[in-house]
């Protein structure tokens, strides 16, 4: 699940993740993702930190401590501060990306978490 | 009958209102509001209507874009291929639409900032393969400065290097926006960019202007920054300032000569940032350069100087700093002067403002220890082998921290309590004294002399700075020492003297009774002298031998006995002393014995063993005469007797018993009136009970 309001990245994401083959679902904010995430239950979470109504550390922090999932989190974001960093590992995040983000980067750290 | 009549004045009348204006102006202003919210309406469609559109064309734009960005030549199979061709055909077709080309050139920038790597190269490879650069170009062209600048923009943000030399023509450009955007293309584009600007513009850059090109500078990779001394020679005193902040942040050391000649330019800030170069790069062939220029500056340089002279900690800056520190009107210079002098030279200045005269500080007991130490040491020297007799030209320093002292004090000063006074006029009351008997005694004889001289930082600044005092300690070679001080005053004294005055000093001064006593009043000296005998120690004992020539009889009679009984008190305890107690009276008994024998045999002996009533060990403070003394005053003012200490086993049961026990005990019949033989058994042994149990805790 690929969560970022970015269109044209998330798009651009999309495109080249389903080029590698996986499947992937945009959500485009963070409603969209607890909706998605109520009923699904995807392999990996790639989440941008800021979004509309709930943010990446949000979902990060829905996704552990009230779903009580084990699924990787990858958080993207142009936020790359120390702060940031250390609140997304501190709440389960497997991984931090920081933006403006290489896509060929990302899907060596997708194979990574995905074994 | 009648009734007055009322006559009604119209005091308030109501203006006319011409209603046929009103009207007009309502339907004025009735269209006017018609025709703005009209306008708001149409606009607020129009640009959600763009909005929608921008939005609908970017979603088929994005997935071509991505297409074209992920499409690997080698890796792709035949129909990928092919949909890629047919993809590059339609959006050819597709960016003939102006509002198209627009609407990818915005798609590519924003995902210019959204990507890295491989990814954006591509990105700036596929702008230029959709000849997209050609709108921006274009927009060069224009009139309008927001074009202008937007072109430039993004010709810069998409890497286009062959716009350099197009953009590179607005750096003069009047106006300001234009002029700004231009020079942070022409040194983003090209890795020359920098030299061209420096050598071409003719205007001011602002401090804001210098941050984005040096972060520009800083985040171009594989630049290698020219030198920039070269526009130190600049006519633009703007580039000459930022060549130097540039010289400065590439660490450009080359220009010695100058950036040290532009602490002469006429402008603050290219002399700010110069000094500031020459203390980065410790240029100290400048230091001749700053004070000449010292005085001519502003408070704001002055500081600067001051600051890199103390960075140079060159000592020869010294006496520059003092004068500065002694002309300078300005607080802060002539603090920035001082804290220099102490960065180049640590506690070269000392804090003397504001300090309370009255408390001794622990160098100054120090400071007469080692006055003492140093006399001692040399006049112990001829016989330590191992000491080397300093050369005779030397001699003795001792810088005293202080008001000048006068030799020729009054001896009414001498008087003073001593301990009211700082330690090092105590020392000179003292030599002064032993001094002036001597003079009086016999002349000290002129000798060669040895002097040692111990400089060190606190007594060569004292020379330098304040008018303080040096004494200086010449020591003969006849055992006499003579003192002399910076106003060639010398006093002579013999040094068995002197050995016997720092005994005397020494002994003196551990005395804790001595500030008591001089305070006192005579019945309180004695008391005091009471108190030295119970609690008091060897210390005491050269205090009490002062004593002996108190003026009242009473007081130096006690002294005398005091110390009698002190030395008593603290004689060493002989060997035979430390046995046990009844060993010891064992001994005493055999000892006897062996006397008396020997007397009958008229063996005239002494016997050694003393009685056991005189053994100093023996001898028992009683808590009541621990009283303080204090207490002892008030006492001896109501005329009262000490309280008894309270012994626990000393407690009278009744007072009618104990009345009728004292006269069973006064009566000379062994067995009271009254009582049985068990009764007066069992009372008595009640009675003998805390005397029994008293001894039982005495040993």
């Amino acid at each position: 699940m690929l969560a970022d309001d970015d269109d044209l990245l998330s798009a651009l994401l999309d495109y080249r993740l389903k080029k590698a083959g996986y499947d992937v679902t945009v959500c485009t904010d963070g409603k969209n993702v607890k909706s998605y995430l109520e009923t699904n239950r995807p392999d990996v979470i790639v989440t941008d930190i800021m979004m509309p109504y709930f943010s990446g550390l949000e979902i990060t922090d829905y996704v552990r401590n009230e779903l009580k999932l084990k699924i990787p989190i990858i958080i993207l974001s142009s936020a790359g501060n120390e702060e940031n960093v250390l609140s997304a590992f501190k709440l389960g995040a497997n991984d931090f990306l920081s933006k403006p983000v290489s896509p060929a980067e990302l899907l060596l750290r997708l194979k990574k978490e995905l074994g | 009958m009648k009734f007055p009549s009322l006559k009604i004045y119209n005091l308030v009348s109501s203006p006319k209102v011409p209603t046929d204006v009103l009207w007009d102006l309502s339907i004025l202003f009735s269209i006017l509001a018609v025709i703005y919210f009209g306008a708001i309406f149409f606009f607020r469609n129009k640009f959600k209507k763009d909005a929608s559109d921008t939005a609908s064309r970017k979603k088929i734009l994005a997935p071509m874009v991505s297409e074209f960005l992920f499409y690997e030549e080698n890796i792709g199979t035949k129909e990928e291929k092919n949909s890629y061709i047919n993809r590059k055909i339609e959006i050819r077709e597709l960016i003939k639409d102006k509002k198209n080309e627009a609407v990818l050139s915005e798609i590519l920038l924003d995902l210019k900032t959204d990507v890295s790597g491989q990814t954006r190269k591509l990105l700036f490879k596929l702008y230029k393969d959709l000849n997209l650069q050609e709108q921006a170009f274009e927009k060069l062209k224009s009139f309008r400065w927001q074009k202008i600048s937007q072109g430039m923009f993004e010709l810069t943000q998409m890497q286009v290097v062959e716009s350099y030399s197009f953009i590179r023509r607005f750096i003069n450009d009047k106006r300001s926006v234009v002029r700004k955007q231009a020079e942070i293309s022409t040194v983003t584009l090209m890795h020359e960019g920098i030299s061209y600007f420096l050598d071409t513009t003719k205007y001011s850059i602002s401090e804001w202007q210098q941050l984005k090109i040096l972060e520009v500078l800083s985040n171009a990779e594989y630049f290698e920054p020219p030198r920039f001394y070269k526009w130190l020679t600049s006519k633009n005193k703007h580039v000459v300032l930022f060549a130097l902040r540039l010289i400065k942040h590439y660490d450009q050391n080359d220009a010695e000569e100058s950036i040290i000649s532009l602490v002469r330019h006429k402008n603050t800030n290219i002399k700010h940032e110069a000094i500031s170069c020459i203390k980065k790069f410790n240029f100290q062939s400048s230091t001749r350069t700053l004070k000449a220029v010292f005085w001519k500056n502003n408070a704001h340089i002055k500081l600067a100087i001051l600051d890199t002279l103390a960075s140079f900690e060159r000592k020869e800056d010294i006496p520059f700093l003092e004068l500065v520190d002694k002309k300078e009107s300005n607080f802060t210079v002539k603090s920035k002067a001082l804290s220099a002098i102490n960065t180049i030279w640590p506690e070269y200045v000392m804090p003397t403002d504001g300090l309370d005269s009255s408390i001794l500080e622990e160098h100054q007991d120090e400071s007469f220890e080692e006055i003492v130490h140093k006399v001692d040491v040399s006049n112990d020297a001829p016989d330590d082998p191992e000491f080397e007799k300093p050369d005779s030209e030397e001699a003795i320093e001792i810088a005293v921290d202080s008001e000048p002292i006068e030799t020729n004090q009054p001896e009414v000063q001498l008087e003073t309590p001593s301990e009211l006074l700082p330690e090092y006029e105590r020392v000179a009351h003292f030599l002064d004294s032993i001094f002036v008997n001597k003079n009086n005694e016999d002349k000290v004889e002129a000798a060669e002399q040895e002097s040692v001289v111990a400089k060190d930082p606190i007594s060569s600044k004292s020379e330098i700075n304040t008018p303080e005092p040096v004494f200086e300690v010449l020591l003969n070679e006849d055992d006499a020492v003579s003192l002399t001080t910076t106003n060639s005053d010398e006093i002579k004294v013999d040094n068995s003297i002197l050995e016997q005055s720092e005994t005397i000093i020494e002994d003196n001064y551990q005395s804790i009774f001595e500030p008591l006593f001089n305070r006192a009043d005579d019945e309180c000296k004695m008391l005091l002298l009471d108190e030295i005998l119970e609690i008091g120690n060897n210390k005491d004992i050269p205090f009490l031998t002062s004593l002996q020539n108190h003026h009242n009889t009473l007081i130096r009679t006690k002294a005398v006995v005091v110390k009698a009984k002190l030395l008593d008190k603290f004689t060493p305890i002989k060997e035979s002393e430390t046995l046990p107690l009844e060993v010891l009276n064992l001994q005493t008994t055999i000892k006897v014995e062996e006397e008396l024998v020997k007397q009958r045999v008229e063996i005239n002996q002494t016997i050694s063993a003393l009685p056991i009533e005189d053994q100093p060990y023996l001898i028992e403070k009683k808590p009541k005469d621990l009283m303080p003394l204090e207490f002892c005053f008030l006492l001896e003012e109501f005329d009262l007797e000490p309280a008894k200490p309270l012994d626990l086993f000393e407690v009278e049961f009744a007072p009618e018993f104990s009345k009728d026990l004292k006269n069973s005990e006064h009566s000379s019949s062994s067995e009271p009136i009254g009582l049985t033989a068990e009764e007066h058994t069992y009372f008595q042994q009640l009675l003998e009970f805390p005397l029994t149990k008293r001894k039982k805790f005495n040993g």
